[in-house]
């Protein structure tokens, strides 16, 4: 029960895009069409699911206070400690893919990479820590956040699509609607806040 | 002390491991799958996949010519592909429609992962690098000048029309800098037995036509640099300019510096055959003083009666009152209007890409089909 709330937690309640507004800028740059959404979606799930129960293991055996001996703190280096391991996860990820499923990185390929920088990946690598979740709730709430995510970015991209045909006042096409459709999105979410 | 040091080691520590993961898993997980590159259905290159290929194709000492060092800003090494791979934007700014169906690509911008069939000009197999001497310097104009270039120890088998690859050093003139060697094409002006074993070429500084600024172009800031004498570095001949041989009427349009490969043309239809077919030749300058080789065309003129020899100025015709002050598209117009077939013409082009698509535009217009319009891009 406790994990079915955290899945429902990671993708509706805390929505790391709607709720938590992390990793926006991809979320606004890749939401123009609906195949590149989903491209980027997948690349997320992927990234953000394998890195966050990494960073886990390393927060809980290289960086806590004590980890290693009692009188060392390591968990200022969190920041500069996840990013590099995210980092590095993707570029293994990038080869992996390509090695085995070259259509796979065809069709991910140029998004790949961008994930790195994606806050979104490191802002839940850091709630999981802060949270002290255990290795399996990590891995839980890090690939529900995943998915809530694409969920949100595959839903703006739609209505995006949607409105394309629409009669949107012409100073508010292309990034200003956006930000308005975000922010209704965002409001629409928040009604899902006291469910858990 | 021991508080920053025992951080930054583990640090540094935890980075050096990611690093050996990262090496590990490039040298595990990168494909040493062996392809082979068949090169004219002829020779066969064996090499790894997912390397680039101008790359693998420069290594066997094919000169595909490229002046942008791989950049995909140049659009030179073009070859077709087959089976044709997706073709990235950058390739599509080069290429037409028809070609990237036929699976021409440029081959800077490929990393074949698979056996591939290669479809490489024949001139590029028969091309060769060589030094060179620069005999003579002669001021045509102000911004033209005739380079007069002697070669060393081979011989250049040219056709007229056909351009070399000037290879341009690392250097500073003034505030003008170049970080990096490359090349740059340049047409042949002379023809192949104007004078044996010496090629000419006619190069202009390029100007901004609005404001007569001084564009910087690497390669002619350069060679404008070189005196007589200099030593350089020349790879050729490449070229698909050449011209048709048939009776057909012939019409040469030309602008600017694009008189080059025009000129050679000229001059060698006439060395080799007086054949009757009418030949015309509209030369578009800027002004009086850029009309280059005039006094050769009016005596081309005067002797062979299937010639004709015409010229406009874009600018001013201040000095020239006999010449009008037009662009020389519309004065080949007016020509083309009265003729009796402008279909049945063949036409040469060569000049900056404003004009040649202004002059192409004009004669589809015509009725001339495409196929009959050759032209030498140099824009």
């Amino acid at each position: 029960m406790h994990y079915i709330e955290l899945i429902f937690q990671g993708i509706f309640g805390e929505n790391v895009v709607l709720a938590l507004f992390l990793g926006l800028c991809p979320f606004l740059a890749q939401s123009k069409r609906v195949d590149s959404a989903i491209g980027l979606s997948g690349a997320v799930i992927t990234v953000m699911s394998i890195a966050t129960p990494f960073n886990w293991l390393v927060w809980n055996f290289l960086l806590k206070p004590q980890a290693i001996s009692p009188e060392m703190d390591l968990s200022f280096m969190r920041f500069i400690v996840f990013i590099a391991t995210i980092a590095a996860l993707v570029h293994i990820l990038e080869k992996l893919i390509k090695r085995f499923s070259p259509p796979l990185y065809q069709q991910l390929g140029i998004y790949l990479p961008l994930i790195t920088v994606n806050c979104a990946v490191l802002g839940t690598s850091l709630f999981t820590v802060e949270r002290e979740h255990s290795f399996i709730e990590s891995a839980i709430f890090a690939t529900s956040s995943a998915i809530g995510w694409a969920v949100a970015c595959i839903i703006l991209a739609t209505v995006r699509h949607k409105i394309r045909a629409s009669n949107v006042p012409e100073n508010l096409r292309g990034a200003g609607i956006a930000f308005i459709l975000t922010g209704l999105m965002a409001m629409a979410f928040s009604a899902f806040n006291g469910l858990v | 002390m021991l508080q920053i040091f025992i951080p930054t080691l583990i640090f540094t520590a935890f980075i050096a491991v990611l690093t050996t993961i990262l090496i590990f898993c490039y040298k595990l997980l990168s494909s040493q799958k062996k392809i082979t590159i068949t090169i004219n259905s002829d020779k066969k290159i064996k090499t790894i996949a997912d390397e680039n290929l101008l790359s693998v194709i420069q290594q066997e000492d094919i000169l595909l010519p490229s002046s942008c060092g791989g950049k995909g800003t140049c659009g030179l090494c073009q070859c077709q592909i087959s089976p044709a791979p997706n073709a990235l934007p950058t390739e599509k700014s080069f290429l037409q429609k028809k070609e990237l169906n036929k699976g021409v690509r440029l081959a800077c911008q490929q990393q074949p992962s698979n056996d591939i069939e290669l479809t490489i000009p024949a001139y590029v197999l028969n091309a060769k690098k060589m030094s060179a001497t620069i005999s003579k310097v002669t001021s045509l104009s102000a911004r033209i000048r005739e380079f007069t270039i002697r070669l060393n120890d081979k011989t250049l088998n040219y056709q007229p029309g056909d351009y070399i690859l000037i290879d341009i050093p690392k250097f500073q003139i003034g505030k003008f800098k170049n970080d990096e060697e490359t090349n740059r094409a340049y047409s042949i002006s002379s023809f192949p037995t104007e004078v044996i074993n010496e090629i000419k070429l006619t190069v202009t500084f390029a100007a901004s036509p609005d404001t007569n600024v001084l564009l910087d172009g690497i390669g002619t800031t350069w060679l404008f640099d070189q005196k007589e004498g200099s030593e350089i570095q020349i790879s050729g001949p490449f070229g698909e300019f050449h011209l048709q041989d048939n009776d057909k009427e012939k019409c040469f349009i030309g602008g600017g510096a694009g008189i080059a490969p025009l000129r050679s043309q000229i001059l060698h239809h006439f060395q080799q055959s007086q054949g009757s077919n009418k030949i015309t030749f509209w030369y578009g300058a800027r002004d009086a003083e850029s009309l280059v080789y005039e006094e050769e065309f009016r005596k081309l003129e005067k002797r062979y009666d299937n010639f004709e020899y015409f010229a406009s100025l874009s600018e001013s015709n201040e000095n020239r009152q006999d010449l009008t002050k037009s662009y020389i598209h519309t004065e080949t117009e007016k020509y083309l209007q009265n003729h009796p077939a402008p279909e049945d013409v063949e036409y040469y082009l060569c000049g900056p890409a404003p004009m040649i698509d202004a002059t192409t535009q004009m004669l589809i217009n015509l009725g001339v089909d495409e196929e009959s319009i050759y032209f030498d891009n140099f824009g």
